[in-house]
């Protein structure tokens, strides 16, 4: 099993490749009356690249989710270093460079937006940031095209759809024109529909704005269009690489309680049926065309 | 269902009224319900109540909205001129029964009591109609910026007024949705008397109180990745800006501000 990655270089970033770099990060929440200090990091090293899609993932509790905040410097390290290009997150003056370069979409769309008209709200991080209100205008409907919610911009959010909400929020970070974006669990509350539009959201500002985007889920189908998988289990790296290969190691996954996704589940199943269809099929689409390969030739043996 | 019910009665609209800036809107308002006081005789009170009924038709809000809002002050109209009327002493006797006396005086002053009322009802509903809550805010908070000399956290009452503005139907949705939970589960919430429903409350309140305190945690983690550090240093979108016609409605309300202070002289006061 490729256990971890290559050492994350000492200079974090300076060179504008890596964006982000954990360096073996410890955290513990502190202790409280109840409960004694718990650590829920045990070392996590990792770096993303600049344009690069990240997919984390790891079931309830893995430590997926704190991990994403150390992103940001809404947590902090107890034991470790985090860099946001080249930016020491410890450090308490560069609180708003680190923010205004690493952006952040959490879970439920309706905690998330402050205003009570769509667009007022993606202008309120660059209203934050002092941005003069004839440059601020071009940025917000930028940012509202770019999730194609830009017809929508003089609604009230509350009347929008769960995915209408949460395209509002990423173009809430867009508008700050972050280099990355850290997703947390962005279509956890969605349904179907919703999941779609996020997700396309999602692979648009890889694409057309070359974000650089790390995409916390559960969800495998969503981890597979990713350029890299890491797998958290327990505070720790687990596995990383390529989506294809990551979840050809089924057994590894199911032993800590994860799926693979669908397609590639049947595949695998379909192979140990004696099947001459690959290992590393991710998506609905290439699973059909594994099995229509597989019919034109015969069964082995 | 409950989440219909609208913020403020925000009518949108084209109107001349519409369109004035919120803050002078709000200034000329606060002006003419000044001088809705300051008229105290027939010439000046017939003045006002020409120029609130000209401004009703301008707003081009449906009067029956207007209606709605006098409804609910129906009552006290009456009761506050009946009471003027009965405990006002004056001069020229005009009925006596028994100890119940009432005097010229007392007629004029609960009549023009009774039409102040009206008239602020109206110019107030006039500015919840056709003012947004964003621009009434927002208007708010510039027209208070002063204040900030004495401490007063203006900008952020101004921030907490949009949140909860913006979070109202939010939390109204999640209440209906909770009260079916637990009606689903055999609450009872409309027999018995009145402890009996407060008590049924419970369940509700409990469960919607520890939700909101988690999605304001939630938001104040969202709102400080979006780099908000309060109010200094920053800019907005839609700035407001004064225009000729929020001078042209400038120069109207100062003109029936003088207009009044003139004709209160042309007869003696008929209230005090």
């Amino acid at each position: 099993m490729e256990e971890k990655l290559t050492p994350p270089s000492a200079s974090s970033g300076e060179d504008g490749i890596q964006q982000i770099s954990l360096q073996d990060v410890y955290f513990e929440y502190e202790s409280t009356d109840e409960a004694p200090p718990k650590e829920v990091l045990h070392g996590v090293s990792l770096s993303v690249r600049k344009g690069e899609f990240v997919a984390l993932l790891g079931h309830n509790g893995s430590g997926k989710s704190t991990i994403a905040k150390h992103m940001n410097a809404i947590l902090l390290p107890s034991g470790g270093k985090v860099y946001v290009a080249g930016m020491d997150t410890a450090d308490e003056n560069l609180l708003t460079d680190i923010r205004r370069t690493v952006g952040m979409v959490f879970q439920n769309p309706d905690n998330q937006l402050v205003a009570t008209i769509v667009e007022e709200d993606v202008a309120f991080g660059p209203e934050n940031l002092g941005i003069p209100s004839a440059e601020m205008r071009q940025l917000v409907d930028d940012a509202l095209k770019a999730v194609g919610m830009y017809e929508y911009r003089r609604h009230a959010p509350h009347k929008l759809s769960g995915g209408q909400k949460q395209r509002v929020a990423i173009a809430g970070i867009i508008a700050m024109r972050p280099k990355c974006i850290v997703f947390d669990e962005p279509t956890a509350m969605l349904d179907p529909r919703g999941r779609q539009e996020v997700m396309d959201a999602i692979d648009n500002l890889v694409k057309k704005l070359g974000i650089t985007v790390v995409l916390i889920t559960h969800y495998m189908d969503e981890a597979a269009k990713a350029d890299r998988v890491i797998i958290i289990n327990d505070g720790r790296l687990l596995m990383e690489g390529k989506p294809n290969e990551v979840f050809s190691h089924i057994d590894m996954l199911r032993e800590h309680h994860l799926d693979v996704p669908q397609a590639t589940e049947l595949a695998q199943y379909l192979r140990s049926e004696g099947y001459d269809i690959p290992d590393d099929v991710l998506t609905p689409e290439e699973c059909a065309r594994a099995i229509l390969g597989a019919r034109a030739g015969s069964k082995k043996e | 269902m409950i989440s219909d019910i609208t913020i403020g009665q925000f009518m949108p609209g084209r109107s001349f009224v519409h369109k004035i800036d919120p803050r002078m809107k709000i200034i000329l308002m606060t002006a003419i319900i000044v001088f809705i006081f300051l008229a105290k005789n027939l010439f000046s009170m017939g003045a006002m109540v020409g120029f609130v009924a000209l401004a009703v038709l301008f707003s081009r809000i449906p009067l029956r909205m207007y209606f709605k809002g006098l409804k609910a002050i129906w009552f006290l109209v009456f009761f506050t001129a009946a009471l003027n009327m009965l405990y006002i002493k004056g001069e020229h006797l005009v009925f006596q029964y028994k100890v119940l006396t009432i005097y010229e005086e007392a007629l004029w002053q609960s009549g023009f009591i009774a039409v102040r009322l009206v008239l602020i009802v109206l110019i107030s509903s006039m500015l919840t109609y056709t003012t947004s809550p964003t621009d009434l805010t927002a208007a708010i908070e510039r027209l208070l910026a002063p204040l900030k000399l004495f401490r007063l956290p203006v900008h952020e009452l101004a921030m907490m007024m949009t949140i909860a503005l913006r979070f109202i139907p939010t939390l109204l949705e999640e209440t209906e949705k909770i009260m079916n939970a637990q009606k689903a589960r055999g609450a009872d919430m409309e027999s018995g008397g009145v402890i009996k429903r407060a008590k049924a409350l419970i369940p509700i309140l409990i469960p919607l109180f520890i939700s909101s305190f988690r999605r304001a945690f939630e938001l104040a983690t969202a709102m400080d990745c979006r780099c908000y550090t309060g109010g200094k240093g920053r800019t907005r979108l839609n700035v407001l800006k004064y225009r000729f016609r929020d001078f042209f409605a400038f120069l109207l309300v100062g003109g029936l501000c003088a207009g009044i202070l003139y004709l209160n002289t042309l007869a003696p006061s008929l209230v005090r």
